[in-house]
This record gives C-alpha cells, structure tokens and sequence, in this order.
C-alpha cells in the first residue's frame, strides 16, 4: 500500500468551489470522484486548531483495504486539508470510495471529531454504515 | 426520511460504485472488512478508533510527540504560576467581538447540508433532537450552526450554539452526538476531573491580561462529546465554578 503524506493549502479555485465552509463552527466532510479530485477536510472559519485529517481512498466500496492514505499530519491551522488532485475521473470510469478521520488535539487530548463517508462529490457524509 | 426507501433508491448506485460483479452481499462484506482493518490501523498508531468511545490513560502512554509535550509542560508551568495558561487565543476575541462578526454570517438559504449561522436550531436539519442550553439561562441567544459533519438523509451530527450570558460573557456551547459522527476520544488522566454530573470533565481557562480570557469546560459520556466556551475580559476562578454549574444544567437538560 502505498502512504502519501500531504499537508496542503487547497487552491483558491477548490475553496471557491466548495461552498461547504465551516463558517461559523467546526465542520468535516469528504468528497469523491470531483472531477480530478479526492479529499477530506475540517475547517472553522478564522480560527485555528491543532487537527490531523486522515483521508483513506478505495478504488471502490468493494475493496477491503485502502489503495493509499493521505495524512495531514497534526498541524495548527484553520483548515486542514487531505486532498488528491489527479484522480477521482468519473468521465474515465473511476468510482472511488473515500473515508475521512478528522482528529483534533486540545490540550493534548486526541480527539475522533468525525468519520466522514463519500463516493460522490457532493457534501454529504455516508449513511450507509448507520 | 425512511432509511430502508433510501437504501432501496441508491442500492444501484452503490453496486455501481462497488466495481462490475459486486452484489449488496460483497459490499455488506468489504465494509465490515474496512471498518476492523480502519480500527486495527488507528489502534497500531495509538489513537482513538471511531466508535471507540472515550479512554483516559496516564499521559506517559499517550503518544503526545516531542511539541506536544513541551507544550503541556508549558501549559502545567503556567497554571502553577498564573492559574491560566498565559497565552492569548485569537479564538478569545473571536468570541468577543461575535456579536458584529455574526452579523454577515446569517445564511439566506436553507438548504438542507448548507452552513451558516441560524437564528435558532429548529432552521437546522439535525440527525437527532438537539437541546442544548436551556432559554432560561441564556441572556441574549447570537445564533446556532451546524457542526461537525453531514450525514445524508439524516442530518447535521451537532450544532454549535453562540450566546451571552450574565456573569460570564460571550460563550458558544457546541454539541457532538457520537451516533453520527463515530467520535472517541484518548484523554490523558492528569488532566481529568468528574466535576459534570461524574462524567470525564476537563477544564482549562487560557488567557493574557489585556487580551481577554478563554473559559472551557469539555465533558465526555458513550453518547456526546460536549465544550462549552465562554470569553469574558477579566480572570476569575469564579466564572470557572459557574461555566461548570451552567454545564451541568446543559448536561441535565440533554
């Protein structure tokens, strides 16, 4: 398996796009197959926090293990971004499956905030695991 | 919205994303699969698995990291010699000035994953029933926001309120219901205290003369992860027993 380690600022274009901000209050989600993209992210509007967000990527929803993982790593930061730009082509046929761990560290503690599901680009969590 | 219709409406879309071949019974199979080997791999690390519910171990086992250390001992040095961490939080002000801050934030639409800030929680599609803090011991109610994540045909998994209260400044009360989110925590035990209704309660006030100061009061139980925040300009152990007496009263009511 093959790890990948990123700590990104996402482009202005994918901020822009997005229109899933953690505005007012922390939030976490994942998207999948966004026309060149994978990624998980939390964010808070202007404040930053230690987080960590782990974004494992399937290459589909049958698969038992993922086919690489990207890790933030803990970082201060208002937004904390495990994006994969180069993949998740729907119009060449891929069907990626990808599950985010957002974690945070106040004071030392760790903390699972979220699991965050997608197969789709929209910005919705998976329900199917429910 | 009636899960089983739901299942029954994406099932073809699933199977599509399942790769050619793949019937519910395999996917049924991979995910239970993904979710051992999810829990294996974040055990090997050391940290919290989802579903895992809250572990409070000495920090010695905690695999805190060379920054991290140093910053607690930063953090216990300043507690012995101020009471507070002596440090001003941008998150201090942030609440302070909430009142002018809230006021472009309000979202015009209601859609239902949209963000944004809300005048009250019923404008929210929430997962489950979120209570909150009780009207009563809120003096002026700024806005609530969805938190933490969205979970398709069920809803937001917390909510974030913001508020003023008497005697304690401006606070923010956030909510995180580990049903929806998969939430668990590792807390180290020197920092742990029962003081919300015997629950894992930690409490810190970080702050600078002159900056303003941030009171929190985080509580843990099988159902919520649960921070309650307020700034207020002035140091006082005071506003800490009453950020714990309102705590429990938001314990109490949810």
């Amino acid at each position: 398996m093959r790890y990948v380690s990123v700590i990104t600022a996402v482009p202005l274009l994918a901020l822009m796009i997005t229109g899933h901000a953690g505005l007012v209050a922390p939030t976490a989600h994942s998207r999948a197959n966004c026309a060149g993209f994978n990624e998980s992210i939390t964010w808070h509007l202007g404040h930053s926090y230690w987080w960590r967000v782990e974004s494992h990527h399937f290459l589909s929803l049958g698969d038992k293990r993922p086919h690489h993982i990207l890790n933030t790593g803990k970082v201060f930061t208002w937004r904390a971004a495990a994006y994969h730009g180069k993949e998740g082509w729907q119009s060449r046929g891929d069907h990626w499956y990808v599950a985010g761990y957002h974690f945070f560290y106040p004071h030392g503690r760790e903390v699972l905030d979220a699991t965050t599901m997608a197969v789709d680009c929209g910005l919705n969590g998976g329900w199917w695991d429910h | 919205m009636n899960k089983k219709l739901i299942a029954v409406t994406l099932l073809p879309v699933f199977c599509a994303y399942a790769g050619e071949n793949t019937g519910p019974e395999d996917i049924a199979k991979a995910a239970k699969a993904r979710e051992e080997w999810t829990k294996e791999h974040f055990a090997k690390q050391g940290s919290p698995v989802p579903d895992g519910g809250v572990t409070v171990i000495p920090e010695r086992r905690m695999l805190l990291g060379d920054e991290t250390k140093k910053r607690r001992i930063k953090e216990h040095s300043d507690i012995m010699k101020y009471g507070y961490i002596n440090q001003a939080l941008p998150q201090t002000q942030s609440l302070l000035n909430f009142k002018e801050i809230a006021k472009n934030k309000f979202t015009k639409t209601n859609g239902s994953n949209e963000e944004g800030l809300r005048h009250k929680i019923e404008e929210i599609e929430m997962a489950y029933p979120f209570k909150g803090v009780p009207v009563h011991d809120i003096t002026t109610m700024l806005g609530v926001a969805p938190s933490v994540n969205y979970v398709e045909g069920q809803g937001w998994s917390g909510a974030m309120q913001y508020f003023q209260k008497d005697g304690l400044g401006i606070c923010s009360y956030r909510e995180n219901n580990l049903k929806f989110s998969h939430g668990a925590a590792i807390i180290p035990e020197e920092d742990v205290t029962t003081e919300v209704n015997g629950k894992v309660t930690v409490k810190t006030i970080t702050g600078k003369e002159n900056s303003g100061f941030l009171y929190e009061v985080d509580w843990y139980d099988t159902n919520y992860f649960r921070e309650l925040k307020c700034a207020d300009s002035s140091y006082s152990l005071d506003k800490m027993s009453s950020l714990l007496e309102l705590a429990r009263i938001i314990d109490n009511n949810g």
